[in-house]
Parts: C-alpha cells; structure tokens; sequence
C-alpha cells in the first residue's frame, strides 16, 4: 500500500513536471513561431494537395546524403497521395525562384522530400545529378504520358479533335502570369482613406497558344457540370492545380473546372428540340418528338454510310446539333424536354431526376394540348406529365420493339405533343460499342420503327439523338469529343 | 460481476449526459424573418432617392428571402463558407423600381469605416445577398445587422457588420443619355429575308441599327444589354450581339436571333437594347408590358415609364427628334403633365405633351436626348 502512494506520488510529480516542460515550450513556440511554406502537388493528379507539415504525408525516413542527415518522406509516397492520373511520365520540382529540374516518373525509389528551417522544402535524390536536389521547392508537377482523354482538357471542332493536353503538360508550357483584378477596398482612418487594390495572380493562356482561332471566333466552353458559355478569344483559360478554368476579365465570366472547348461550334443543339415544338405547338401543329438515346452524328452518317438507316437518310441529311454535357441520358433529356442546359435545367448528373424549370409538357398544358410520352426503359425525369413505360417483356435485350407495339394503339388519341424515346441503341453502344455490328443492327432496327411511325403521324417531327454513349464510358467520365458531342438532328414535313 | 454491471451502468449514464448536453447545445435553426435584438440597427441608403434615407434590418426582414450556399477566399487564404440567408440585394431595390444592373458600381461599408464599391460587372453577373442568418443562425455581433454575400467573389467583398449602400451610377458606365425608338429606326434601316421556320420574314442587321443610331466604336461596351416584353434579361457580348439581327414581322417579333446562336439566346419580344450610353425601346412592345396612360383621347405609354425602365440619365432638357430630322429641344418644365408616347395613325410613336408653352407634338418620333 505505501509502495503504491510512493508511486503516486511519483507519478503526480511526472505529471507536473510534464505540464511544466510543455508550457516552456509552447513559450517558446510563442516568441518563436514556426511557419512552414506550403508545398503543393499538382497538375495530373485527382487530388492536388497542399502540404504544410513534413510528416503529413507518407513516414519521415532517416536519410544521410552527402554527409548531411536529413528526416525526410519518399517522393513516390507524396505522389502517390495525390493520386496520379494515368500513367505519370515526369515529374517538375519547382523552386521560388522558378528553378525547375525535372526528372522522370520511373525511377524515383531513391527520391526523397526534407523540410529544413535553412533550405525549406528540398529534394534530396541520393541517385539523381545534384542539379536535381532543388531547394526552397514550392511546387512538385506530376506530368503524366497524357493518354487520359478523361482528364484532358480538350478542343475539338465538329470534325475533329484539335488538341488534348492535360493540366501537368500544361503548367510544363509558358504560360502568362495574369493579373485577374479583384477588386479595390477602402478603409477610413483618422479621416484619411486608405486604399488597396486587390489582383490575383492567374497562369493563364489563349486558346489561340494551342490550336488555330481566328480574331472573334465563336467558342463553346463546357465544364464538367454542364454549364456552358458561347465566348469569343477575348478570355483566357486558367491552369489551377489539376484543372482549368476559363476566365473572362472584362465580364467576370469564370467557368470552373472547364471539360473541354468546341471550336465553330454548330448552331444547333438538342436544346432546340424544345424551341421546335413550342414553336410548332403555338403555331397549331401537332408535333411527334422523337428521341434516339444513344445515337450520334458519327453513328448516324456510319449507319447511312452502310445503307443500315434507310429512312434516315431518305429524311434528308441530319443537321448536326451539340449536345450537352455530361453524357449522361437523363442530362441529355432534360435539355431537350426544357431547352435548358444542365446549370439550368437541375439535371446535371445520373441520378438527378427533379427538373427545376417547365418543360414542354407545362407549355403543352398552358396551351391546352394533349400530350404524351412513351419511353423504353426506365423513367428517368420527374416532369408535369407521367410517362407511359414499355419494359422488355420477350427478353430479347431491349424495349423498343414493346415500345413499338404500344405506339399504333395511343396514335389516334388526339394528342397533339406525342413523344417517344427508343433507349435500344444506348444500351447497344454501350454493351458492344458504338461501331458494332449489334449496335448498327440497332440502328437499323430503330429505322424501321421510325419510318412506320412517321407516315402515320399527321403533323411536324422533330427527330433527335441523344449523346450518351461511346466507348462504354458515360457522364463526367465519358470523353469529351468529337464523336460524342454531336447528334443528329431533324425537322421533318 | 456486479462492480462491472455497476461500471457500465455508471459509463451509459455519462453517455447519456454527454448525449444530452450536446443535444441542447443544438440551437435551434432561426428562420428567415424572425425578430432579433438587432432588428433596430441601421443602414443608410444613398443614391436611390434624391435624399438620403435609413431603413433597419427590420425593414429588410421583411422582404422575401433566400438561402444560399458560398465560399470565399480571404486574403490570407483561408477559405469561408457560408449558408447565407436573407433578401437578394436586387429583391430590395425592387421596391424602388431598380435592379442591380442599374448601377455602375454599390459602395457597402462597415461600421469600421471599411468600404468596397462593387463594380458593374459583378452587379450584373453575381446575386448579392443582404444576409442576416448564417447557418440557420442569427450573425455574430461583430457582424450585425449585415453581412453583404456575394457567390463567387472574394471574401473582401463580403462587408460584415454593413451600415450604409452607396448606389452610383456615375463612373465608368454611365447610364444612357438617348433612347432611340426601334419601330420608327427599323423603317430606315435596310430589311431582308429572315427564314423563320416556314415563313419568310423581314429582319435588320443589329450592326446597322448600332453603325446608325448609337456610338458602334464605344470602347467601354464590352456586353449588351437586352430586356423582353416578358422581363427576360440576358447580356450578350458585343461579337455575338453585332453579328446578330432583329425579325421586326411575323411571330414573336420584334426577336433577337442570328442563324449562327443557339435558340436559347434568342429573345423575343425584344422590348429593349443598351449599347453604350444608347437604349433602343421598342415602343410597340411596351404597350403589352407596362402600365398605359391617357392624355386626351390618346392612350400610350407615359415618358417618364420609359425613362425609368430605361434608367435614362437625369436631366433638365430634352430633344425629341422625329424620322425626318425634325427636332424640339424641351426643358422638364415645358412637359406639364409628363408627356405621353402614342401609336399615330401610321402606326409610329409619336410625342404629345402640354405645358406652360402650350401643346407640343412629335409625329413619328425617331429619339429622345438627354441634354447637358
């Protein structure tokens, strides 16, 4: 029992001692406060990180270089962290004073990251040439080998894609160091203003560094959330960490997180589809709407191309319309339905459902015409009309074919807004592919349906392809290009 | 056996009580409008009446609120984000006949005599909110009784503890001194063909109509400005909007659209343009939109409803210029009773007013200038 309060006592004293030690310390901290620079890790990586703590990252190691002891953590675990897209071919170790050595991605088991008061973030690479072993580092640019279209910043034209760069193998370019004005503050002392004007300093390029824009050309600005911006050349587009973002300084125009640019881009949009039929429907027209999911241009002129859309092609050619961003069918829908883009409409991912503006079946009511919807597959919209749902009662992969079948029957109801969406090519592309055999039967399948439907229909037809598919890849992930941003397009009688 | 049920009893009743007390540390959320302390704090208002005047955060509770959510940067880095409640900032100047577009640029300053002007440009892009719960909470003192939110700008914008709104319209965008009626201009503007789904209508280039009536080389436009019949605003740039035309017959006219833009930037309905220090009215149009007046057996549109919806500069004479170069030049007093806008029987607008100088007609009135 003694030995025990002896040890209390012991312990009661440690304890004091401990708070004592711990407050000379935070006194010292106090007069003498650390700052640590942040160090960040960017360009193609998921998650661009910003390290103010040498240990916040991957275990500090024992590393003796040169006769110096350094505590530091391995390069390969800081990159890792960060989550390197792709394949990452090269890293930049950039210093403050714009030192940069770059060394390559494979390789980098002996590279290691030290903090000291003296040389503040400094690489220590026990293999490398000492011109490697920058000092006072404030930045580490992981370059990949830019395979990853998903990533990439792209620019494409209705014909092509112009360029694919990604946000590492951008901040490896020149780039301008702009200054974006944010503003100007006023704060009054002793009856004297005092002034400051406020810029941020943005690493900006002109689409023009890149491919070929002519003075005043039109150019479509997407983000990865849909929203989307018919500019001119006048802006700029800004490298920030892993993404870019466009910025227009005389209108204040930023689009974050830019997914892609449509060089002269077509006039037409699945939008449209929404302007046409109210147009038609106030004009006294009864209108059948037709929507394709999952056909593009490319499969569109493939499928004529092959003879495997007659009716298609003896409509007349498609008008090449863009279409919205993320390939998602529902987004794609929801712009044709409201004539809105994602930022507006509310739809702007997969499992968005709830619409935040009308769509053409409240312009339909306030007109007091009948409509309708017929849909393979699954309900994918709340809208002001309940739609009528075909499933694949025969198992054979699709519902088009009981779509179909329940169209003859609703036709001669009096509606005058009669919509149908066939869902057959979609689930086609994205099971086989865009250019397969079974998606092209699809196609061709689609075909017949449309030319039986059509001759009976006594009034305007908007006939639309809904992007959505292509390469089994849909929504933020599907690729922003060519192929897959453009549908066809038609008005018909 | 008993001493460990006793053990865990005693730990279930220290959570509990932990449970509890961090239950009614939950405060509850305050909804918008809700009576506070602060509810008598004033701010001073400038620039919207010819007075200067106060309201309280009283008179802002009861305007209709929002919520919204916002991050911003400080200058030391830090990021803030907010779940802002209350009245939009153009919900209160509603009341005053304005929207934030009005404005070259709004001065909020703090009760630390900290102040920033807000510019055109972030007027017409950002909604401002006049904030007064934050987090379903009434704000810190410190921040009483507003706190300016505006989404997407730096945090230097977003004045805590607000007291006082400067409305300006001087500056670098000055408000339009000349109004140019589109139904008189269009008649001597060149019209061709517009295909307008089966119909051929007659349209004019919008480069014609500015290269005529307003200054086309203004280098302070960088947008323009277009209001519909229906209240529908959109800002177009100069590029989009020069390249552009204006379908003055048929359905939906008078319509802004152009082969080359997508049909959501098209507007029809077109009741008004602002390029520069020039407004283009569509007098037609307004007659479907905005309240009508009388003046002896004449029913039109009143001068000052269009000086207003325009925002036109401030000023005490005016040149009412007809289509064939005719002009009066009238100082506010010689207006009378204010003056009216009317269709003549050609169906172009035309100005009637009577004051002390007697009855004074414009037929086929073309424009109105503001004189210095």
């Amino acid at each position: 029992m003694v030995v025990s309060k002896k040890y209390w006592l012991i312990g009661i004293c440690l304890v004091l001692l401990g708070l004592v030690a711990g407050g000379m310390a935070q006194g010292v901290n106090f007069r003498f406060p650390r700052y640590i620079p942040p160090l960040k890790v960017v360009g193609d990586v998921a998650n661009s990180l910003t390290l103010q703590d040498p240990g916040g990252v991957g275990k500090l190691e024992k590393i003796t270089f040169q006769g110096t002891r350094y505590q530091a953590v391995k390069l390969a675990d800081m990159i890792n962290a960060a989550g390197p897209v792709n394949k990452a071919e090269q890293i930049c170790l950039v210093g403050l004073d714009g030192f940069t050595s770059v060394i390559r991605a494979e390789g980098i088991d002996d590279c290691y990251i030290a903090f000291s008061a003296k040389n503040g973030w400094e690489a220590v690479n026990l293999k490398h040439p000492m011109s490697s072993n920058a000092k006072l580092l404030n930045e580490i640019v992981v370059v990949s080998d830019g395979s990853c279209r998903d990533f990439a910043f792209n620019v494409i034209d209705p014909d092509s894609q112009l360029v694919q760069i990604t946000p590492g193998q951008l901040l490896t370019r020149p780039l301008t160091a702009f200054p974006y004005p944010e503003g100007k503050a006023v704060v009054e002392n002793d009856g004297k203003e005092y002034e400051s004007q406020v810029f941020t300093k943005r690493l900006v390029f002109k689409l023009s560094e890149l491919t070929a824009v002519n003075d005043g050309e039109n150019l479509l600005v997407m983000d990865e959330k849909g929203n989307y911006r018919l500019v001119d050349d006048g802006g700029y587009f800004e490298v920030r960490d892993n993404y870019i973002n466009y910025l227009q300084p005389d209108t204040r125009t930023i689009l974050e997180r830019v997914k892609g640019v449509i060089v002269h881009p077509p006039a037409a949009s699945i939008t449209d589809a929404y302007y046409d039929a109210k147009h038609y429907l106030e004009s006294g027209n009864k209108v059948l709407m037709v929507v394709l999911d999952g056909l593009t241009y490319h499969q569109y002129t493939s499928a004529v191309a092959n003879g495997a859309a007659p009716f298609l092609e003896k409509i007349g050619s498609a008008t090449r319309a863009v279409g919205i961003y993320p390939l998602e069918t529902n987004v794609g829908l929801a712009a044709m339905l409201t004539g809105k883009t994602a930022e507006e409409s509310g739809i702007a991912a997969a499992g968005d459902q709830v619409l935040k503006v009308p769509s053409i079946f409240a312009e339909a009511h306030r007109l007091k015409k009948q409509a309708l919807l017929l849909e393979a597959g699954p309900k994918l919209l709340e809208t002001e009309l309940q739609p009528v749902s075909s499933t694949d009662q025969n198992g054979n992969g699709s519902a088009d074919d009981e779509l179909f079948d329940a169209i003859p029957a609703n036709l001669d109801k009096g509606y005058e807004l009669f919509m149908v969406r066939f869902h057959g090519i979609h689930d086609s592309g994205q099971r086989c592919g865009e250019s397969a055999e079974e998606t092209m039967q699809a196609i061709s399948a689609t075909d017949k349906y449309l030319a039986e439907i059509v001759s009976k229909w006594p009034g305007k037809v908007i006939i639309a392809g809904n992007p959505g598919t292509s390469d089994q890849l849909i929504g933020a992930a599907a690729k922003f290009n060519n192929h897959a941003m453009f549908v066809p397009y038609w008005r018909v009688k | 056996m008993k001493v460990g049920y006793m053990k865990l009893q005693l730990l279930l009743i220290i959570l509990l009580l932990v449970v509890t007390m961090t239950a009614c540390d939950q405060k509850a959320a305050t909804p918008a409008g809700a009576p506070g302390k602060w509810d008598s704090e004033k701010i001073v208002v400038h620039g919207l009446q010819e007075q200067d005047f106060e309201i309280t955060l009283g008179d802002l509770k009861k305007l209709p609120a929002v919520t919204r959510r916002a991050e911003s940067t400080r200058a030391n880095g830090k990021k803030i984000k907010v779940d802002a409640t209350g009245p939009l900032l153009d919900t209160f100047l509603q009341q005053y006949g304005k929207t934030q577009k009005d404005f070259s640029c709004v001065r909020f300053s703090a009760k630390d005599k900290y102040s920033i002007a807000v510019p055109h440009d972030i007027l017409v892009n950002r909604p401002v909110i006049l904030s007064y719960i934050n987090k379903g909470q009434p704000l810190e003192d410190d921040a009483q009784p507003v706190q300016v939110v505006i989404p997407g700008e730096r945090a230097m914008y977003w004045v805590g503890s607000m007291n006082r709104m400067d409305f300006e319209t001087g500056d670098s965008r000055k408000p339009a001194n000349k109004v140019v009626f589109l139904d008189t201009a269009a008649r001597n503007l060149p019209q061709g063909d517009y295909q307008y789904y089966d119909s051929v209508d007659q349209a004019i280039k919008t480069q014609d109509l500015i290269a005529k009536y307003a200054d086309i080389n203004d280098p302070t436009v960088a947008r323009v400005f277009m209001k519909a019949g229906d209240g529908l605003q959109k800002n177009e740039t100069k590029t989009n909007f020069l390249s552009a035309f204006i379908k003055m017959t048929g359905q939906e006219a008078p319509k802004f659209l152009a082969p080359q833009l997508p049909q959501g930037m098209h507007i029809k309905g077109l009741l008004l343009i602002i390029y520069g220090r020039t407004a283009i009215f569509n007098y037609a149009e307004g007659t479907t939109c905005l309240p009508k007046q009388t003046f002896e057996d004449k029913e039109g549109i009143a001068f000052s409803q269009i000086v207003k919806q325009i925002g036109l500069a401030g000023g005490n004479r005016y040149k009412f210029t007809s289509a064939d170069g005719k002009s009066i030049e009238l100082a506010t007093t010689d207006l009378g009773n204010g003056g009216l806008i009317y269709q003549n029987d050609q169906g172009a607008p035309a100005f009637i007013c009577t004051g002390p100088s007697g009855k004074k007609m414009v037929d086929e009135l073309l424009s109105i200038e503001v004189l210095p």
